[in-house]
């Protein structure tokens, strides 16, 4: 794909990205294809600093475009592939200060139409529990990138068990992790990169639907006498 | 030959003056401490050099002088060699052996620098003058605000290994410029001297020849059975 906008958050040319997005908005682009372009330049700068082509600051830089980029646009649009946005939760777990991808991340998600609850960094397990109350379920993001940090997301995990907790949270945890941590940690899954995070929590957000449907399924039937048509059965019993 | 040493230069100052303290004389291999900024780099480069010496040198036991660095030293292997670290999640933990502050003292939003962390020219203090170059002063401002959104201040960490009066002035400099406060704090090579005098006790890894270093090696990460649950 090419584009000026795309060069101009690769170049990390601050001020062209934000006069191309003001006049497209003028021309009545999308901001759908606005920002899906400037989320591109993000991504490019991400694979030049993977090749050490890129410094930290350019990454910050990039970042920083982004959300100026979204302040642009009034609405952001809700992603049409999202059937209802399920809670998402962020934290650079405790013991670690590291949020650059945290924070990329939360732009991210925010130009979806996302907007996660971020709880900083250095977050203690008591304090994430204090956001998973109620009945909803939610997709908890860890981060850390410091050895000792995949403790504190341990602690996490034990923590939501023993509150009973467990069941209605999926764990995804980021930064510097790989297959290893996250079996350390309990987790349900773990991701390297921001466009894959979005998309597994797309993917949680649309089970996560059919899971409260499936549940409010059972009740119905627990509570009525006969059955629903075979076919639903035969889905619950799947999902189950 | 009994022992090689592997070590990242930044400990350079520290490396140094440990080894003279525990009169040890084996051979060093310095890695290029640039490697710090992509820890899967400095993983291949380690396997890389375990594999040569293993093939050349044979020796008995590889002495790491690294911390998990980033899960840098998690699936090394030697098929020839103990591999011995100790048991830290980078230099500063090093540096703070023994600290019981350790874990506040690291959570508090502090950047450390020591002789070595000053020179290299990834530390942030350093990077700051390139970014200046490349950004302009407003914007590395703002670069700046969210790299040390969560810091508070600079602490130059006295291991004892090279002169820290010396190294006050660059470091004041360096705060001022990035508005950071300047502490200082007692750091220690005691680890260090305990690598290279083979006190390898319950504060190292040994990773038998064959085998790979996983993150259980780590016992920070380790629930001990002995209390019960995890706190
Ligand atoms: C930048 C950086 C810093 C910055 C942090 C700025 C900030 N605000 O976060 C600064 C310079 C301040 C810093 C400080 C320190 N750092 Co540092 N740092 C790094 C470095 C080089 C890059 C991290 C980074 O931001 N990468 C870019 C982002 C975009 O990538 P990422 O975090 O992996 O995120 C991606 C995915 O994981 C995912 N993701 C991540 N989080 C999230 C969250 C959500 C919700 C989602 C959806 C996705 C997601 O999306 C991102 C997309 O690509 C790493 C090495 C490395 N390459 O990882 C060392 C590293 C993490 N640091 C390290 C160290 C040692 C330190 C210091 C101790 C150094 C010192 N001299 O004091 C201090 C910490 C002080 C303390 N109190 O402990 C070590 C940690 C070792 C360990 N203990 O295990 C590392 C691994 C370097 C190494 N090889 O030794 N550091």
């Amino acid at each position: 794909m090419e584009d000026q906008l795309i060069d101009a958050v690769l170049e990390l040319n601050e001020d062209l990205a934000i006069d191309i997005v003001s006049q497209r908005i003028r021309e009545g682009d999308s901001p759908v294809s606005i920002i899906s372009l400037v989320q591109e330049g993000v991504n490019r700068v991400g694979v030049y600093y993977n090749q050490g082509r890129y410094f930290i600051a350019d990454l910050i830089m990039s970042g920083l475009i982004f959300k100026e980029v979204i302040k642009l646009i009034t609405f952001p649009p809700e992603d049409s592939s999202l059937p209802q946005p399920v809670k998402a939760i962020f934290a650079t777990v405790e013991r670690d200060i590291h949020d650059i991808g945290k924070n990329i991340a939360v732009t991210y998600f925010n130009s979806k139409g996302i907007h996660p609850v971020d709880l900083g960094v250095n977050v203690p397990p008591e304090i994430i529990l204090e956001q998973v109350t109620g009945d909803e379920p939610v997709v908890l993001f860890l981060s850390g990138l410091i050895t000792s940090s995949y403790y504190s997301m341990k602690k996490t995990v034990s923590l939501l068990k023993e509150r009973g907790l467990r069941e209605k949270v999926v764990v995804v945890i980021c930064g510097l992790v790989d297959e290893e941590v996250k079996n350390y940690v309990e987790a349900d899954y773990f991701v390297k990169d921001i466009i894959e995070s979005y998309e597994l929590y797309v993917k949680l957000s649309a089970d996560s639907q059919k899971m409260i449907s499936n549940l409010e399924l059972r009740r119905w039937a627990q509570k009525h006498v006969g059955s629903p048509p075979a076919s639903v059965w035969q889905e619950v019993r799947e999902d189950a | 030959m009994r022992n090689i040493i592997l070590a990242c230069e930044i400990l350079e100052d520290e490396i140094r003056k440990a080894r003279s303290a525990a009169e040890n004389q084996d051979p060093i291999i310095w890695i290029d401490s640039s490697l710090h900024m992509f820890p899967q780099k400095l993983h291949d480069k380690l396997q890389e050099e375990i594999d040569r010496i293993d093939r050349e040198q044979a020796p008995e036991n590889i002495l790491l002088s690294f911390g998990y660095c980033g899960n840098s030293v998690v699936g090394l292997k030697s098929s020839t060699a103990n591999l011995i670290f100790p048991q830290a999640n980078d230099c500063i933990d090093l540096f703070l052996y023994k600290n019981k502050d350790k874990i506040t003292i690291r959570s508090s939003g502090c950047y450390f620098l020591t002789r070595g962390w000053l020179k290299s020219q990834y530390s942030i203090v350093n990077e700051y003058d390139r970014y200046l170059e490349r950004y302009g002063q407003k914007k590395t401002d703002r670069i700046m605000d969210v790299m040390l959104a969560h810091y508070k201040c600079f602490t130059l960490l006295d291991t004892g290994a090279y002169p820290v009066e010396d190294c006050t002035p660059i470091a004041l400099e360096s705060a001022r410029k990035l508005n950071m406060q300047l502490c200082m704090k007692q750091g220690s090579i005691q680890h260090l001297i305990k690598l290279f005098s083979e006190d390898w006790d319950e504060d190292f890894c040994i990773v038998p020849p064959g085998s790979q270093v996983t993150l259980d090696h780590f016992s920070e990460l380790s629930l001990s059975p002995a209390q019960g649950q995890i706190l």
